[in-house]
């Protein structure tokens, strides 16, 4: 349908907005013109009507009336003459009008008032006169009145002509809006259907579409928003491919060891009791590393789901932190590495789920004694502006500079290659990120690699933060 | 806009002017080629009077702005 599009619609309200406009103003403008010249007439007709009926009310000459007849008719004035009774007494050449025929009596009545006379007289032929007329006032009253006539053909044709010219300039008027209006409406909504086209596109799955637009207002706003709109749909949506990917490759490697070795128990291929054993031993890692994973999925989609429960209580975090180091010491020993912590004296209490920081440190100690072969893990503590401040430092493999950015991306490793050599499930730093901002922190993490990374949690203290002596 | 569009637009625009302008020279009597053109150039110099006024806001709003913004 024609009439339902934005164009149409913008174009046709400018459009009624300028007839809405023109259009009365075409008529004042008529008004002005016919008013201008009527009053032309009018004037000139008072103005004579007035000196005859003066030299008639003054002269005492008793042929003043056949000298102004000659006079007029001389001067080509039509004009008629009447008493007080209203019979015409003199007149020039006045087709309808003869000499004793009378007025109507509300014309006299009104005359004998002293008022002047002003009336639209059309003859037998249809010709329009503007008549005025005004009294003769003497010292004895009203004689009567002397009626002047100005044929209005002249005046009517001059309207008509200067309403056709209106009418022409109103027409141009009109296309010249009806140009101006086309390009207005135009570039007013071609924003508006390019932006309509991309999230079509968009909606349809091209997320590569996006809105070109230059300008910072509102519509540039909404073609920004529109535009970032996109771009996290198709982020989602490759992570959440990727996501998929990662799982079904990440499941599919342990079930795959298991499945494999468990064959060739299963078929005594093996040549020893010891083999045996190692393949036993590979099993149970194997179920064991697919066990946890499991369980960081279960975690994971808890969080996204927003069904994860905290149970939020005042928490001495350096007790927290010494369960963690207990529960990673032996891992950390195996590997000869040695855990050191180091907490600022009367640390405040922090309102958070003990459990789930237990996790967010064991996560972040197992992640930095996987990724390293000697020297320590440090962790440490302190309180800034208002803040408590945890830094987790390792002595590991470290992080190249441009993976920072995805380094809590679910699945992402930075050593893909040696991913099972390292172990662990690729899902401990995004489960971390996720507690943490839970519970109101942030983390960041700087690295340089070969040398090491170090993790540093900030927790905001509330007011009613005291230490755990305090609390005593 | 494509050059239909502006073909469309140039056609209306011809058309009101040149209504206008037959207008405002008819009613002046003469036929001379120089009274049309001098009331067009006329007409053309009224129409552009908005247009250098809404021009000059418009750079002077872009200028504040850009002082503003530093």
């Amino acid at each position: 349908m024609i009439g339902n599009h934005i164009v149409v619609k913008l174009g046709g309200t400018i459009i009624l907005l300028f007839l809405i406009v023109l259009l009365p103003i075409g008529f004042v403008i008529d008004r002005i013109f016919s008013g201008f010249y009527y009053n032309e007439v009018r004037s000139q007709n008072e103005q004579l009507s007035a000196q005859y009926a003066n030299a008639l009310a003054t002269t005492i000459n008793p042929n003043v009336l056949t000298m102004i007849e000659m006079m007029a008719n001389f001067s080509q004035i039509k004009l008629f003459i009447t008493d007080d009774t209203g019979k015409v007494i003199a007149k020039t050449e006045i087709p309808d009008i003869t000499q004793g025929e009378y007025v109507p009596e509300e014309e006299i009545l009104d005359l004998k008032d002293g008022a002047k006379i002003e009336k639209v007289y059309a003859d037998s032929s249809g010709q329009r006169f503007l008549v005025s007329g005004t009294p003769i006032v003497t010292d004895q009253g009203v004689l009567g009145g002397v009626f002047v006539m100005s044929s209005l053909e002249g005046i009517d044709l001059s309207l008509q002509k200067v309403r056709n010219m209106l009418l022409l300039a109103g027409i141009g008027a009109f296309f010249l809006a009806l140009g101006v209006t086309y390009i207005l409406s135009k570039k007013l909504s071609d924003p508006l259907i390019q932006m309509e086209k991309a999230a079509r596109k968009i909606a349809k799955g091209d997320l590569e579409t996006r809105v070109e637009l230059a300008s910072t207002d509102e519509i540039g706003s909404l073609a920004k928003a529109i535009n970032d709109l996109a771009f996290d749909l198709q982020r989602y949506r490759d992570s959440r491919k990727e996501f998929f990917a990662n799982i079904s490759h990440e499941l599919r490697t342990p079930i795959t060891y298991v499945e494999g070795y468990a064959k060739v128990l299963i078929d005594k291929l093996y040549h020893s009791e010891e083999e045996k054993e190692q393949y036993l031993e590979i099993i149970h890692e194997e179920s064991i590393r697919l066990s946890r994973m499991i369980g960081d999925l279960f975690d994971l989609s808890k969080i996204d789901e927003g069904k994860i429960t905290l149970h939020l209580e005042w928490v001495d975090i350096t007790e927290v932190v010494e369960g963690a180091i207990q529960k990673t010491k032996m891992k950390a020993k195996e590997k000869g590495l040695n855990i050191q912590s180091s907490v600022q004296d009367k640390l405040p209490l922090l309102h958070c789920d003990g459990n789930r920081m237990t996790q967010i440190f064991i996560n972040l100690l197992d992640n930095a004694i996987r990724y390293s072969n000697n020297g320590d893990i440090c962790i440490e503590m302190w309180k800034e502006d208002e803040r408590l401040k945890i830094g987790v430092k390792d002595s590991g493999i470290g992080i190249p500079e441009k993976e920072l950015l995805y380094i809590f991306d679910r699945f992402y490793r930075v050593e893909k290659s040696r991913s099972r050599q390292f172990g662990g499930t690729g899902l401990g730093l995004a489960i971390v990120k996720d507690l943490v901002e839970l519970q109101g922190g942030t983390i960041q993490v700087s690295s340089i690699y070969g040398k090491g990374s170090y993790f540093e949690l900030t927790f905001p203290l509330s007011a009613g933060s005291n230490t755990w002596e305090d609390e005593i | 806009m494509k050059w239909g569009d502006w073909l469309i637009v140039s056609l209306f625009l011809i058309i009101g002017l040149s209504c206008m302008t037959m207008s405002a020279t008819w009613m002046m009597g003469t036929n001379a080629i120089s009274s049309y053109l001098h009331n067009l150039f006329h007409i053309c110099l009224w129409g552009g009077v908005p247009i250098t006024v809404a021009a000059v806001i418009y750079v002077m709003i872009r200028k504040w702005k850009n002082e503003r913004n530093g």
